[in-house]
């Protein structure tokens, strides 16, 4: 079998997410902990390392990433739009009086 | 729970004599099949709840599980056991497989001969900086054209929609068995296919084809694996506390 070259994310992504579970007294899950809590650790824990390794496919994931949502708008005409017209009300961004 | 001698345990495969996994990892066997195991320390899986930022814990045991796997696989047929599997001694092992034995028989012979592989439909809007000339359109030209363009990027979807649906049963058509995997923000399609090595060639030339007429669709094709069958052995093994 040829060595894989399948990334960090494509292994964290099945062996997290698969395989046999045992069930009842005999098997401990030692991580008894829901997969996304895992991932969301995982996440924080070495995001800086992943993405210097390329691994940052979650950055555009609106569940791991709301800001994701707002760059979909980023660069839409609305968005554009929105920002001229509250750039005409008057008081939107002025610190209370 | 005694705290001496815990297992963490990989994959139930045969239990063949010569099966060589290297020093660590060994085999605890019952009849005709085992369990793939290493001596753990279970705090080796505490740091996992740490946020330290520079600990990559569950990477490296992701990593190390996923090796272990792969290396009895490219002997044997392997029924990956979920992440984290820890046992309590070999006497549980036995047990479990004695308890599990005709349901993990059952499952390693379906697998036996197959690899599995991932694919990954990606569909590329246009830029979203591709925007319509203003200059000069009354408000109702401006909106007509923003609904042309909205309407364009659908077509488009649609599109991509249809070929990948054509993909997906073409490649069912070479598969033993395939399972829709959950999409990540902007994939299209993640399907896992169980493939036997005979049909390997067929598969990936089916593939090769409709990569190509997604491509100009505008969409990208990612193809991962060979993997063991991590998405086709979803099995509970059920043991009861009087087992």
């Amino acid at each position: 079998m040829a060595a894989s070259s399948d990334s960090l994310a494509d292994i964290l992504e099945r062996v997290l997410d698969k395989g046999v579970v045992i069930a009842g007294d005999i098997g401990v899950s030692v991580v008894d902990v829901e997969l996304l809590t895992l991932r969301i650790r995982l996440f924080i824990a070495s995001a800086q390392t992943a993405r210097e390794m390329g691994m940052d496919w979650w950055t555009n994931d609106p569940f791991f990433s709301p800001n994701a949502v707002r760059e979909e708008l980023g660069e839409t005409d609305l968005a554009a739009r929105v920002a001229a017209l509250e750039a005409r009300v008057p008081g939107r961004r002025d610190a209370l009086r | 729970m005694s705290n001496r001698d815990w297992l963490c345990a990989y994959a139930i495969t045969r239990n063949r004599d010569g099966l060589d996994l290297g020093p660590a990892p060994r085999l605890v066997g019952y009849r005709d099949l085992g369990v793939v195991v290493s001596e753990v320390t279970p705090a080796r899986f505490d740091r996992i709840d740490t946020l330290d930022p520079v600990d990559g814990a569950l990477a490296e045991l992701a990593r190390e599980h996923d090796a272990v796997v792969r290396a009895v696989f490219r002997h044997e047929p392997v029924l990956p056991l979920r992440f984290g599997t820890v046992l309590d001694g070999e006497a549980s092992v036995k047990r479990l497989l004695e308890i599990a034995y005709d349901q993990a028989r059952n499952c390693l012979d379906e697998v036996e001969g197959h690899r599995e592989w991932g694919v990954r439909v990606r569909h590329v809007e246009p830029a979203a900086t591709s925007r319509p000339d203003t200059a000069g359109l009354s408000g109702t030209q401006y909106l007509v054209r923003r609904r042309e363009r909205l309407k364009a990027i659908q077509r488009g979807r649609e599109n991509v929609g249809d070929v990948a649906t054509r993909l997906d049963e073409a490649l069912s058509r070479h598969a033993a068995d395939h399972l829709g995997r959950t999409r990540p923000h902007g994939v299209l399609v993640n399907t896992a296919y169980l493939v036997a090595k005979s049909r390997e060639a067929a598969f990936h030339a089916e593939l090769e084809w409709f990569a190509r007429e997604l491509r100009q669709a505008g969409a990208t094709v990612e193809t991962t694996g060979p993997w063991p069958p991590y998405s086709f052995t979803d099995v509970e093994l059920g043991v009861t506390a009087d087992g």
